[in-house]
């Protein structure tokens, strides 16, 4: 069978999607993706730096590796 | 004894090998990515990697079950003349998705299970990383308190040891032997794509390493490793590109056979991905170039002068200005020599280059080029959900904003760099549950189907299928291309039985599910898949005129045809 033939998932693809909706609903996607990103970030960054960051760097160390 | 290959196809053997068109062979995915893991809460004379990737390790199924050191590199074996090798230890295969996990150099590795797509791969990986973040939530429940095993998906240490994120591509044998052995522009095409690509491909890293000139940010997380142009070795004088020929697609013999038609790049420059964008980018465009060229339709006007050199310094400029030699005597920058690729590879797709090779090309050439004309245009806002580099900068950015008290050379900004990558609790997964990730159609159902089930388009199903029906102790040895049984004769004589996988395009569900259904038991299976009754014993080689010398106790499946290779002899007469 060639692979081309496979049943394959259906989610819409990026390149599947019209190039753009309104500009309007486009900036206000945008926005809100921003939003959304600075508050996981924010809570994210809090959360990571609340351990000692010179004791995690230094725990880090690994021996060697491909 | 004479080798004997199957007389007759069985009822249910496979009997339609992919058919390559124009010379190519389907650009199959596979991969090997090492994490940094580490022990919170304790101290030990040589660092806990090796306690925390064996606590890891132990929580997660597969087989074989019993001591499991690897004989070779990818087998997994229960037997006991076994070969201790700190590169390839505990190795388990999957019951779940084919996949294995083993532990190297103290690092746990996972290994997602043959893909065809770009879109499965990124999917199989992250599910991967899903099997390893439960096994390490399941090792932490059993520390005492105050211990914590943490895992990171990236590639350095900051303490100068870096480990890989390994790239697995299916190619042709002619391939690879232009690449290595006939061709040194062909090497020169492909070690030049790889270094500008690290404009979507790199993770980022916070500073330099090993002796490189200092930097705040870098690209990649690799590109300061990597030392020659080319060689086997993966541990140290690093290969932009690397020859280690291991096909994994059954023994060589003297009979023409997957083995001695296909070849494995195995490509170690790439950092670790998480963004699934990125990885559909690294992934896919790799498979399109690797099409072009093994059809021979590559531009030596696209080859770098100095590719090491260059790609530390396009590495240690995130503002993507530094401009580079070409062979040709022109300067160019990453995103230049990017675009010049992206015109060749977008002339091959539209010629039909990548039908039934790469799927999804088309799709994976609209990504990379809107991609590219965003990087050009400075929009790193519109990258944010798409790329490692650019999502990882933008957090710390922010939290340089937040904190006037940080700089660059700050610890919490490394410490930000390693988390941004944590398995359990990154910032990279706050920013994918917040919906700031974009999934590039790699969708939450296919990520959960990979966690329970493998890729029904390649050798995966079938090796998850049988390793399903083997009883506990059954399964002497498991390797990508193989699986040992050691069975009960109908008179109580004990009995190995091996099944070959040497294809990975072949074995796949429409080709075996029949003999799944129709078996009663792994006996009656692996008769129905046309597997000899028992391994022949492993004396002296033999010699047949038809066959030549071989060694293997099974044959290759009746049913393989080598690919139609037109660049398999460039110079006939």
């Amino acid at each position: 069978m060639n692979q081309r033939q496979h049943p394959r998932h259906e989610e819409p693809r990026p390149a599947d999607a019209p190039p753009g909706g309104s500009p309007a609903g486009n900036l206000d996607t945008l926005r809100q993706q921003a939003a959304a990103l600075r508050a996981a970030a924010d809570a994210a960054i809090a959360h990571a730096l609340s351990a000692n960051s010179q004791d995690f760097n230094a725990a880090m160390r690994q021996e060697g590796g491909q | 004894m004479t080798p004997s290959p199957n007389p007759k196809p069985p009822p249910h053997a496979p009997h339609a090998p992919h058919a390559p068109r124009r010379g190519g062979v389907p650009k199959l995915l596979g991969a090997d990515v090492e994490l940094g893991n580490l022990m919170l809460g304790v101290n030990l004379p040589n660092g806990t990697g090796a306690a925390a990737a064996r606590a890891l390790l132990r929580e997660i199924d597969g087989l074989p079950l019993a001591s499991a050191w690897a004989s070779r590199s990818g087998t997994a074996t229960a037997s006991n003349l076994a070969v201790f090798n700190p590169q390839d230890w505990g190795r388990k295969y999957q019951t779940t998705n084919g996949g294995c996990v083993y532990i190297d150099l103290d690092h746990l590795e996972l290994c997602p299970p043959e893909t065809l797509s770009a879109r499965d791969h990124a999917a199989a990986f992250h599910a991967m990383l899903r099997i390893a973040r439960t096994a390490q939530r399941s090792a932490n429940a059993r520390l005492p308190d105050g211990l914590r095993i943490v895992a990171v998906v990236n590639n350095n240490d900051a303490h100068g040891h870096s480990y890989g994120s390994h790239l697995n591509v299916l190619i042709t044998r002619p391939c690879w032997n232009n690449l290595f052995q006939r061709r040194m522009h062909y090497l020169l095409y492909l070690a030049s794509y790889q270094v500008s690509s690290i404009v979507f491909a790199g993770q980022g890293k916070v500073g330099a390493d090993n002796g490189t000139p200092r930097a705040t940010f870098v690209l990649s997380q690799r590109a300061d490793f990597f030392e020659c142009l080319t060689g086997s070795q993966t541990t140290y004088h690093r290969p932009l590109v690397n020859s280690r020929d291991e096909a994994l697609c059954g023994d060589y013999t003297a009979i023409p056979g997957p083995a001695s038609d296909l070849a494995r790049l195995h490509c170690i420059f790439y950092d670790a991905n998480l963004c699934p964008a990125a990885i559909v980018l690294k992934t896919g465009v790799m498979q399109i170039i690797l099409s072009l060229i093994e059809a021979g339709q590559i531009h030596t006007d696209r080859i770098l002068e100095d590719p090491l050199e260059t790609a530390l310094r396009w590495s240690h400029d995130p503002h993507l200005q530094t401009r580079a030699r070409l062979l040709n005597g022109q300067h160019v920058t990453a995103l230049d020599l990017q675009r010049r690729f992206f015109d060749d590879a977008t002339r091959f797709v539209e010629r039909g280059g990548c039908d039934g090779i790469v799927p999804d090309a088309r799709d994976i050439l609209a990504l990379w080029g809107d991609t590219l004309d965003k990087l050009a245009a400075h929009n790193l806002a519109a990258l944010t959900p798409r790329l490692d580099w650019v999502l990882k900068l933008s957090l710390l950015q922010r939290a340089l904003q937040q904190r006037p008290e940080l700089n660059w050379t700050s610890p919490e900004l490394k410490h930000l760099d390693f988390s941004y990558a944590s398995l359990d609790d990154g910032l990279f997964w706050a920013c994918q549950q917040s919906g700031a990730v974009d999934p590039a159609g790699v969708t939450e159902e296919r990520i959960q189907h990979f966690t329970r089930e493998p890729p029904d388009n390649t050798r995966a199903w079938t090796r998850t299928a049988l390793l399903r029906l083997a009883e506990p102790g059954t399964v002497d040895s498991v390797d990508w291309d193989s699986i040992t049984f050691r069975l009960r004769d109908t008179d109580g004589w004990s009995k190995r039985r091996t099944v070959s996988l040497p294809s990975p395009l072949e074995f796949t569900r429409p080709q075996t599910e029949a003999a799944f259904q129709g078996g009663s038991g792994l006996d009656n299976v692996l008769d129905l898949l046309g597997v000899p009754e028992r391994d022949r014993p492993l004396s002296s080689p033999t010699w047949t005129a038809a066959q030549g010398w071989a060694l293997s106790s099974t044959a290759c499946p009746a049913s393989w045809q080598p690919p139609e290779q037109p660049n398999s002899n460039p110079n006939p007469h």
